[in-house]
């Protein structure tokens, strides 16, 4: 499998905070994986994901050593707006990430910025309302709709640029269920299409369906990575560092703990219900 | 249980002709916890707005401790009901976190000794006294939303509104903030939190409330509302995969419906062990 | 709220005047702006203001003009009306002093005279001319599509679109500026501060508080829309595209030899003395 994202011993403190924000981060996303990042607030999520494209330490400046290469590029030799063009990144708070009065200006804003022809543009906005689903927005002005929708045009403008690799920084956390469901489903599309995606969330229900591989990370490091089921059924590690694990999974803890016997640990609901109804009607 | 807040056939209307309520009726009574859920744009926030005064009824009226809000101001109202928004950063200017303490008593007029004990209780209820003298731009977003409701817990309400909690933190965050609303709430003090976080719901609320186009859909006991599964999908609301899972075994297992890991891993251990 | 609303959604509406080339509204607003400046004499200045009012009949924005104004005009014109006369001493015919005459060594002065008046009322109706335009070039004009023209026209000069572009484009933070200061006085008023009590003074200091939470989040966002801006690779290329494009029609040119004509007008009127109130 071809790397997508190669993080080699990066360490990385921001010019004014008193401890570093990355402490040897060590990490390689492989082309059409889906990573999910969790972790506690100040576990450096976010710094990761900015460093991953380069805004760190081009734009944020600080103490930075190791070495990162993303699409190929390393992001200490070239410069955002390069690696913009292929990697797209959404962060959380919809609000100031969307810069146009209405959702069809806001997705041109980035082809724009490329220099690309008016046509090209047209058909990259054509495309990008298609996958998000949001072709009745086109000319609604983004602060009138509502929190799933903002989000969506979010991701929609990130696309317009065709990135091989989407980043997407806690794109959940002001949705209510429902958008939330309709964020994974976009994603959902963009990995069938082939792209690499890296999710920062806190909702590990969700990311237990979508995810590949899962990191866990805490004060600054990585301390666990692994395949998607493996991380989440760790669940006094999830607890210990403040993130909660799937429901499901919690039960299985707590009844293994009081010795039923279980070979696998299910993280949704269907698993659940068969992995339980399996034991009760077993004994 | 006295009733203090009292809600009859309530329309708002925003400028601009939005319809945010259409006709809500509700009582609430002294020491409740109180979840109120809903979609974006379901009138919950404004909703509670009424409930200091932020926003006054467009018909229909609201009785705050017997009070009609048309006839109060929120500076009066604010006595009874505390108010927590959603950004700790819209409210946060003074150089300490004890000045922000003790701003909402200083503008109630306690005087400054009483001020001195309330700030210094309220700061180790929210484990917030090592702060005491920090500029509050330099906690993160958990400690600065604690804050927050340290600031409002200060002007000592009987009543806390509390509007999405949750926003920008982590799980341990969240839970620590609901629990210390628990403790609250056992002391006597009605706790309304509007939140989208299901699971914090069912794990805490005692009464949920159910908001959809403005109007109230569902309200009950927090058991009856989580497990009353189609029509919360009407509302667009998914209970939390406890009770999922919890309702498609119910024939299996015995015993109340569960809101919490605990109890249904309990009764999934019990119906093993028969 | 509803103002904003209205600003917010400008562009949408359907009216000759919204469907002008931004760039001949700009045109024509700064001429708006130096008018006053070079005409002082109320028989010209009153029709400027007419000007504008009239446009905005035909925009239709009249509505939301004057729901603006009518706090504007009586604020800030009355202030000058019943300040400015004060300060000129040229006038005869006194109505009132504000230190009575037998008052020793400096009693009759401040003199409230007639001419004063009518210098006062002549100084606000060239302030209201600015004003008004302003409001209504605001409320009529797209910031964003004004940002788009001016950046495309640095670039076909030469130039460089950035600075322009991200000077006029920040114009879209006010609305959720509006939004924001609302959120923020809401807070503020749920912890006791008692906002419309006090007197000027005390209810400005008050106000003031609410600035820093305002700044604040304001410095953040601005912020992160740098950072937002960066990801969409802004400043990539030295020839951007600017997707939507406002070229000159014929109503644009008339439109615009209309507005150089005034100002022409009001050059001639300036040298020629004509246009000077003689007092």
């Amino acid at each position: 499998m071809e790397p997508a994202i190669e993080i080699r011993n990066v360490t990385f403190k921001y010019r004014r905070a008193e401890k570093p924000s990355l402490i040897n981060i060590n990490l390689t996303v492989y082309r059409g994986e889906f990573i999910g990042i969790i972790g506690p607030t100040g576990a450096g999520k976010t710094t990761l994901c900015l460093t991953m494209v380069g805004i760190v330490p081009n734009i944020l400046k600080g103490d930075f050593t190791g070495e990162v290469v993303t699409a190929g590029m390393k992001t200490t030799e070239h410069e955002v707006s390069e690696i913009s063009q292929k990697v797209g990144m959404t962060m959380q708070d919809p609000e100031s990430q969307l810069l146009m009065p209405d959702v069809e200006r806001e997705i041109a804003f980035g082809p724009e910025n490329l220099g690309l022809p008016r046509d090209e543009i047209r058909r990259r906005i054509d495309y990008a309302l298609k996958v998000v689903g949001l072709e009745e927005f086109r000319s609604r002005h983004p602060f009138l709709m509502s929190g799933g929708q903002k989000q969506k045009v979010a991701v929609a403008s990130s696309l317009a640029m065709l990135p091989e690799i989407m980043i997407l920084d806690e794109p959940t956390s002001e949705l209510d269920p429902i958008g939330t469901e309709e964020v994974f489903k976009t994603v959902r599309k963009l990995k069938a299409e082939g792209k690499t995606i890296v999710m920062v969330e806190h909702k590990t229900e969700l990311l237990s369906v979508f995810s590949d591989r899962i990191i866990v990370m805490n004060e600054g490091r990585i301390i666990e990575s692994g395949p998607t089921r493996k991380i989440l059924s760790d669940v006094e590690l999830l607890k210990k560092i403040g993130v909660d694990p799937p429901q499901a999974t919690q039960i299985a803890y707590l009844l293994k703990k009081r010795g039923i016997n279980l070979d696998k640990f299910p993280l949704t609901v269907d698993e659940a219900v068969e992995i339980f109804s399996e034991i009760v009607k077993g004994e | 249980m006295e009733e203090i807040i009292r809600v009859e056939g309530l329309w708002h209307v925003y400028p601009g002709g939005v319809e945010a309520l259409r006709g809500v009726d509700l009582t609430i009574k002294q020491g409740e916890f109180i979840a109120i859920i809903g979609q974006n744009g379901s009138g919950k926030t404004t909703l509670v707005k009424h409930f200091n005064g932020l926003l006054k009824p467009t018909r229909g009226k609201v009785y705050v401790y017997g009070i009609d809000t048309t006839k109060a101001s929120t500076y009066e109202l604010s006595r009874k009901v505390g108010y927590v928004f959603q950004n700790p950063d819209h409210q946060i200017y003074s150089d300490s976190v004890y000045d922000e303490v003790a701003f909402g008593p200083r503008n109630l007029g306690f005087p400054e000794d009483e001020i001195k004990e309330i700030v210094k209780h309220v700061l180790e209820e929210l484990e917030l006294s090592e702060y005491v003298e920090t500029p509050p731009f330099m906690l993160g977003k958990g400690l600065r939303q604690r804050l927050a409701v340290a600031s409002i817990l200060a002007m000592k309400p009987e009543v806390l509104v509390v509007d999405e909690p949750t926003t920008g933190q982590d799980w341990k965050e969240c839970v620590k903030l609901v629990e210390f609303m628990d403790r609250l709430n056992k002391e006597g003090h009605t706790i309304i939190m509007v939140t989208h976080n299901m699971k914090l719901v069912s794990m805490f609320a005692k009464r949920v409330i159910v908001m959809k186009d403005g109007r109230i859909l569902l309200d009950g006991p927090t058991e009856e509302v989580m497990y009353n599964i189609e029509t919360l999908r009407e509302a667009y609301i998914k209970p939390p995969d406890v009770v999922l899972i919890d309702y498609r075994l119910r024939n299996l297992l015995d015993g109340k419906p569960s809101l919490r890991v605990e109890d249904l891993a309990e009764k999934i251990y019990q119906a093993c062990k028969r | 709220m509803s103002l904003l609303l209205e600003i917010l959604e400008s562009g949408k509406m359907k009216s000759p005047i919204h469907k002008l080339n931004p760039r001949v509204k700009l045109v024509w607003w700064i001429v708006m702006i130096i008018l006053p400046i070079l005409i002082t004499h109320y028989i010209y200045t009153i029709p400027l203001v007419l000007l504008s009012w009239v446009l905005a009949v035909v925009a239709k924005v009249h509505k939301s003009l004057g729901r603006y104004l009518l706090v504007t005009y009586p604020a800030l014109l009355g202030f000058i009306i019943l300040t400015w006369p004060f300060f000129y001493d040229k006038g005869g015919r006194v109505i009132f002093t504000l230190i009575p005459k037998w008052v020793p060594l400096i009693g009759g002065k401040g003199a409230y005279t007639v001419e004063g008046l009518i210098y006062g009322t002549a100084m606000a109706l060239r302030i209201a001319v600015a004003v008004t335009a302003s409001m209504f070039f605001v409320l009529c004009t797209d910031m964003i599509d004004l940002a788009n023209c001016i950046g495309e026209d640095f670039q076909r000069l030469g130039g460089s679109y950035k600075y322009p572009y991200m000077v006029v484009s920040s114009f879209r933070f006010l609305p959720s500026f509006v939004g924001t200061f609302g959120t923020i006085k809401e807070a503020y008023l749920s912890r006791a501060v008692a906002l419309d009590k006090g007197g000027i003074i005390e209810k400005g200091r008050k106000y003031i508080t609410l600035f820093v939470p305002l700044i604040d989040t304001s410095l953040k966002s601005a912020y992160d829309m740098t950072i937002a801006m960066e990801l969409k690779a802004f400043g990539a290329v030295p020839k951007r595209t600017f997707y939507k494009t406002f070229k000159m029609s014929a109503g644009d040119y008339l439109f615009l030899a209309f507005s150089i004509l005034l100002l022409i007008a009001g050059i001639y009127l300036r040298i020629t003395g004509k246009g000077v109130l003689p007092l």
